[in-house]
């Protein structure tokens, strides 16, 4: 028998903004951290030649999986929050169907890097507004002004503990990748 | 990360060291290599290289798909089990 194919969706925002409460409230198993070793080569300004100095730093990543049936399983991987961090991202996001970007509106900014970068990867993603009770409206308009995001790019408002609600934001970016993938199909 | 691992019909643990025996204990079932990474807390990089180890051994299956955009039917799949979660 097959091992189940897997498809992954990317929760993506800054430090704190709900990316695990994300994935724990809709993931099967509780969100689960795997943690990578990134070596930052650093130039010392007075050193000559290529003497570089190395540093590793270690990132945790949290992630949960959603079996869809015995053939198809559903992981979802929370990148790591710090923007200087953006660049590993593209290991990540290889073969992803899209991505859920959680923005704070207490810390509206730290969202930038994550959105720069989804619209550069052209990775099909949506804007996810975690808000008790997905009650922000009228603040939807506001959050797309702020960030600049293109008109293309769906912005809701969701609430990251509860399951339903981060199913339907789910929903969201799926739509956005069925989009991608119908247009690709036809070409 | 999310790349399925399964134990080869027929592997055995036997003369392994602990890490690499409790990788092929944990893929029994399919299972990624971020959950092996994560069960077992080892680093990713470090996971990455015992698994590779143990395929070349002829232990374990690792099943690589390319990384094409998903198709069509798949991602409506994805949606219709996404939907029955209540």
């Amino acid at each position: 028998m097959p091992p189940p194919v897997p498809v992954k969706i990317i929760v993506a925002g800054g430090f704190g903004v709900g990316k695990t409460t994300t994935v724990g409230a809709i993931s099967e198993i509780s969100p689960l951290t795997t943690e990578a070793e990134m070596t930052l080569a650093s130039v010392g300004v007075d050193n000559p030649g290529p003497a570089f100095g190395k540093t590793t730093t270690t990132i945790a990543m949290d992630f949960g999986c959603v079996t869809i049936d015995r053939t198809l399983k559903l992981y979802l991987f929370g990148t790591p929050g710090q923007a200087r961090f953006t660049f590993m991202w593209d290991d990540l996001i290889r073969g992803a169907l899209g991505a859920l970007v959680v923005v704070d509106v207490s810390r509206i900014d730290e969202c930038y890097p994550a959105i720069d970068y989804f619209e550069r990867a052209d990775l099909p993603f949506v804007v996810g507004v975690n808000a008790f009770n997905g009650r922000l409206g009228y603040l939807l308009d506001e959050v797309r002004w702020a960030l600049a995001v293109r008109d293309d790019i769906p912005v809701i408002s969701f609430d990251a503990r509860f399951r339903g609600s981060v199913r339907d934001a789910l929903l969201v970016v799926l739509d956005q990748a069925l989009d991608r993938a119908l247009k690709m199909q036809s070409h | 990360m999310e790349t399925q691992v399964t134990i080869h019909p027929g592997a055995s643990p036997a003369r392994l060291p602990p890490e690499k025996r409790a990788i092929l204990a944990l893929c029994v079932e399919p299972l990624s290599v971020a959950e092996i990474s994560a069960r077992l807390r080892m680093h990713l990089g470090v996971t990455r290289i015992l698994v590779g180890d143990l395929r070349a051994k002829g232990l374990l299956d690792v099943h690589v798909l390319d990384n094409a955009f998903p198709d069509p039917e798949t991602i409506l799949r994805v949606i219709r089990g996404l939907r029955a979660i209540s």
